[in-house]
């Protein structure tokens, strides 16, 4: 395993050399630079554009361009922004972030537990209505042009029912007078909920066990439930900070909803796909002849098998989740990395644009790396030793 | 494990609930409220004019916290003192230091404070030159060495506490010294000279400079800077120091303008005015202060000002059409149409033959039927233009240059167009026929032979491709069918926006492209486009035009610095262009704009160019509730 582990972080490495040698020769190759902007004042002498040209590096041949941000990036440098010179584009990155990770985080999560909970169920009870139902519906979805749905749910939820803002990730209104900055709301929503998350993971997992906890195990295990989002929630009151993560979380909603819209169905076909091989299995016979109810045959027998394939798409949607969306933050006006990277491409902004896309290759990477690890450690039968599983 | 996901569908839907049952927050008093669509990306002033120079940045900053000597007062655009007492003194030629140069004294306003209540003084307006040339404009980048003109000006000096004196290489033409040297912002001395001595002394003091992030400077303009939240808003507030609220500017009908300060006294005119009052503007602000919505895109834009987020859409390039009606059915909510300051145009190569025979140009403006694809195939969407000086700049436009082609029917426009072929010595092996009374083409043109006896070979004719404008791609297969009837063998190739700048301005490798120009008020362009000394690569006439006589005149028009006889020089250069053509000009769009006309009011809203050029009249606009 750990002769696997370390070449696999070999291939790791190559594959993100070879991606940002291809990332950055693939954008220089785009016609321009970033100085034919000065082409839409014929006051603007040429020497101001050589200047750019000489303070930007590209006065120099490719080759040396390209060693120059090599070296840099393989000591954690970025380099400075073309277009929002001399703003270092790591900064420019780290400053969008919290956003598209809190958004896109939410929204994968939301749509793969969906997806998860319907896969299960519509492969249990395979060609009933709920089967039919479920999967006209997602693939109806699935298949929608996205814009054009996301314009609909803003029409409908905020344009004409005024239940949920219009646009953006807050309401400026409130934040005028606000005390932190988004960013660091972001930051607080991502720790308040990643204890929530765990906790609540606990506190099931040891107090719920066995195929029937008893009576008392369920109050003390809702009320620590209770317990653990009062004293998350009381910290944020605290801090004074709840009324800007309510108002960031009333303005996720139709995002979240849209992204989870498009994307459940995907989940749910692996699922049921997964599922239905996994309920023809002798042990899941064998647990259904122990006379387990079925709900405990499902979620615990047949469901945990059949998660494996679906941890993949997972994990590769979470580390998705840095890259942001440049559709959807453009239609709710959520300013991310997807919306970056696109103005960045389109400025020939090459270090913005080459570093976002490393950001993100970084993470697919690692996340897939993560995913092989991963099945190994979910499933016994997988092992990278040679030798069989036990 | 069912009882875990409970508590998360549970949760998911107390949020939802809550989120629904709970309304928004109410709107801040007094505020002035904008969607922008783009981040604004700096606050430092030298970044914004210079490498992060965009519409954006000066919409909500440079535009409302600076202010300078002189100004073009809106919206007729005429040039009248701000910070300044009175107009700058004649030129006048002076020995310095050995050397010859052009001097003039501007004497300074004394009621000017800053938002931390100290005067405005030469000193201040001294520093603001001498450090940018210090640092030297073309380093600084952007526009900077297009307002403080480095061949143009040496320095300036304190004469007194209230007077400075320009001293200037070379004497400057309006489009240097008024529309230029004396229109840059001014910058407070006590705030940034330490900031400037700090970043002379780093390795590379420009990027120092623009690295600089501005904290509590003090503003001269109408507001301060007051919050910005990255991605979301932006929002300043009225200056509260600011020492020209409440001044009068008052338009009269024979071009005189008068401003009038009832509140410190200051009285400026042009010359004694006559005749009728044209408008009055009183400036102010009339807000609290300014909020500057960052949205994606122009449906969520739309939606907002429908919804009353916001109170004026602010885009350099106004609203699609397809919002105008919809818009226009919104209650409460009113449109405005502008003429641009602009033209879109179809160049040749005139470095490449046929194309640098005039007859050629001609026969082609001639054949191209603007008014026809303008009102008929783009339902007027677009208006038909002829000449490189827009009709909405009325004062520089000349109305009396050729019109090559207008109001000719289909088949009268191809008989012109053949008679002028004929007459450069082209000729075809098949020449086009018409039924003039019918206006009808009975037979197409082919085979068309150039004067020097040679078949014409296809050439690519680059418009943009439909997806960048769709406007400019419908005109270029237009004109390429109607050059193929008379036998012209164009082909027009949709080309992405890049590749064409790139294959024109910097390879001068094409037969003919299709582009447009924002321009500014002064019509210096026509000096940049198409004097000889820009034809090299890089330059701004990469069409290749050379005419000594054109040069010499577009040389006197620049150095001109009496308006009428630069007035004079600019019709005749455009006598001398709708002749030539090294352009030809073939139309533009109105800029569409919409407000909630209940909630606010303007004072105008007839400009050229639209309410954005002047970021949103926000320091007039008034509200009504």
């Amino acid at each position: 395993m750990r002769r696997y582990v370390f070449g696999r972080v070999g291939q790791v490495i190559l594959t993100l050399l070879i991606y940002i040698t291809l990332v950055y020769f693939l954008l220089q190759a785009m016609p321009g630079d970033i100085t034919m902007m000065y082409l839409s004042n014929p006051k603007i002498p040429q020497a101001a554009r050589e200047e750019l040209r000489s303070q930007l590096g590209l006065d120099q041949s490719l080759f040396i361009q390209y060693v120059s941000y090599m070296k840099n990036f393989f000591r954690g440098e970025l380099g400075v922004s073309f277009s929002q010179y001399p703003k270092p584009v790591w900064d420019i990155l780290m400053e969008k972030l919290p956003r598209t990770f809190v958004l896109f985080l939410t929204a994968n999560i939301l749509s793969f537990y969906i997806g998860f909970v319907l896969g299960k169920v519509i492969a249990w009870r395979r060609g009933k209505i709920i089967d039919h139902a479920a999967t006209v519906v997602g693939i109806t979805f699935w298949t929608a042009f996205y814009p054009l749905l996301a314009l609909v749910v803003i029409w409908i939820f905020a344009y004409n029912l005024k239940w949920l803002p219009l646009n953006q990730f807050i309401d400026p209104r409130l934040w005028t007078a606000a005390p932190f900055t988004a960013n660091q709301v972001f930051g607080n929503m991502v720790c308040g909920a990643a204890i929530v998350a765990i906790g609540i993971f606990l506190i099931f997992f040891y107090l719920l066990r066995g195929l029937k906890p008893s009576r008392r195990s369920r109050v003390y295990a809702w009320s620590a439930t209770a317990a653990l989002i009062a004293a998350v929630v009381f910290v944020a009151v605290r801090k004074g900070m709840l009324i800007y993560i309510w108002d960031i979380t009333r303005h996720m909603i139709l995002p979240v909803l849209t992204l989870t819209l498009i994307n459940f169905a995907g989940t749910m076909l692996l699922m049921r796909d997964s599922m239905l091989e996994t309920v023809q299995e002798d042990y899941v016979l064998a647990a259904r002849a122990k006379g387990l109810p079925d709900r405990v045959v499902r979620d615990r027998y047949a469901a945990r098998t059949a998660l494996l394939p679906t941890v993949t798409s997972l994990v590769l949607s979470l580390a998705s989740s840095m890259s942001g969306g440049m559709v959807t933050e453009t239609m709710f006006s959520w300013p991310g990395l997807g919306q970056t990277l696109f103005t960045a491409a389109l400025a020939n902004d090459y270090p913005l644009a080459t570093g976002a896309l490393a950001f993100t290759g970084i993470f697919l990477l690692i996340a897939h790396f993560i995913a092989d690890i991963l099945y190994a450690v979910l499933d016994p039968r997988i092992t990278y030793t040679g030798q069989s599983g036990i | 494990m069912k009882s875990w996901k409970g508590t998360l569908a549970a949760l998911i839907i107390t949020i939802l609930v809550v989120a629904i049952a709970v309304p928004g927050f109410a709107g801040s008093s007094g505020l002035y409220e904008m969607s922008v669509f783009e981040n604004p990306t700096t606050l430092n002033i030298f970044s914004a004019t210079g490498p992060q120079s965009t519409v954006w940045n000066d919409f909500v900053a440079s535009s409302q916290y600076y202010t300078s000597l002189y100004g073009l007062a809106q919206p007729y655009m005429t040039f009248v003192p701000s910070v300044a007492a009175d107009m700058p003194s004649e030129l006048k030629q002076e020995k310095i230091g050995g050397n010859t140069y052009y001097t003039s004294i501007v004497k300074m306003r004394k009621d000017i404070k800053w938002s931390n209540n100290t005067s405005l003084t030469a000193d201040d307006v001294a520093f603001s030159y001498n450090a940018v040339l210090d640092m030297d404009p073309n380093k600084l980048g952007g526009n900077w060495p297009s307002i403080v003109d480095p061949t143009v000006l040496e320095r300036v000096e304190k004469v007194d506490n209230y007077t400075v004196k320009f001293i200037l290489k070379e004497k400057p033409g309006l489009a240097q010294w008024q529309y230029g040297v004396l229109q840059t912002y001014l910058l407070n001395k006590a705030y940034w000279e330490p900031v400037f001595a700090k970043a002379k002394k780093a390795s590379d003091p420009v990027k120092e400079l623009l690295a600089y992030e501005p904290i509590g400077e003090p503003a001269a303009g109408p507001f301060m800077f007051g919050k910005w939240e990255k991605g979301a808003f932006f929002q300043n507030v009225a200056n509260p120091a600011y020492s020209m609220k409440g001044q009068i500017t008052t338009f009269y009908e024979d071009g005189n303008v008068t401003i009038v300060n009832p509140k410190t006294g200051f009285k400026w005119q042009s010359s004694k005015p006559t005749g009728k009052v044209l408008l009055k503007v009183t400036e102010g602000p009339n807000v609290s202060g300014t909020l500057y919505r960052i949205l994606g895109n122009q449906a969520a834009a739309v939606m907002s000002l429908i919804g009353g987020q916001v109170d004026f859409i602010l885009n350099s390039l106004g609203l699609q059409r397809g919002f105008q009606e919809q818009l226009s059915q919104a209650q409460g909510v009113s449109t405005i149409e502008n003429n641009v300051n602009g033209f879109r145009f179809m160049m040749f190569n005139l470095r490449k033959y046929p194309f640098n025979i005039k007859e050629f140009r001609q026969a082609i403006s001639i054949l191209i039927d603007r008014e026809y694809i303008c009102e008929s195939v783009l339902q007027g969407i677009a208006f038909p233009q002829y000449s490189v000086v827009p009709p909405g700049n009325a004062f520089w436009y000349n109305p009396d240059a050729p019109q090559l082609g207008k109001g000719l029917t289909r088949t009268q426009k191809i008989e012109q167009a053949v008679k002028v072929l004929k007459k450069a010595g082209f000729s075809w092996e098949v020449e086009p026929e018409i039924d003039l009374k019918k206006d009808k083409l009975i037979k197409r043109g082919k085979g068309l032979i150039m004067p020097d006896g040679k078949k014409m070979p296809s050439f690519d004719f680059m418009v943009m491709t439909a997806g960048y404008d769709p406007l400019r791609y419908t005109f270029g297969l237009n004109i390429a069918q109607w050059a193929k009837d008379v036998g012209i063998p164009m082909e027009a190739a949709p080309t992405d926006f890049n590749v064409v700048s790139d294959k024109v301005f910097e390879e001068q490798d094409f037969d003919a492209a299709l582009m447009g120009w924002s321009l500014t008020a002064y019509p210096d362009h026509m000096r940049w486009f198409f004097h000889s000394d820009q034809a090299g690569e890089g330059g701004f006439n990469p069409q290749g035009y050379t005419n000594p006589e054109f040069d010499k005149l577009a040389d006197a028009f620049m150095a001109e610095s009496d308006m009428d006889t630069a007035r004079k020089q600019a019709f005749k250069l455009q006598e001398i262009l709708s002749d030539e053509l090294p352009y030809i000009v073939l139309f533009d769009t109105p800029i569409i704009e919409a407000y909630r006309s209940d909630r606010i009011e303007y004072p105008y809203t007839e400009i050229l160019s639209g309410l954005q050029r002047y970021g949103a009249l926000t320091s007039t606009v008034k509200l009504l509730k």
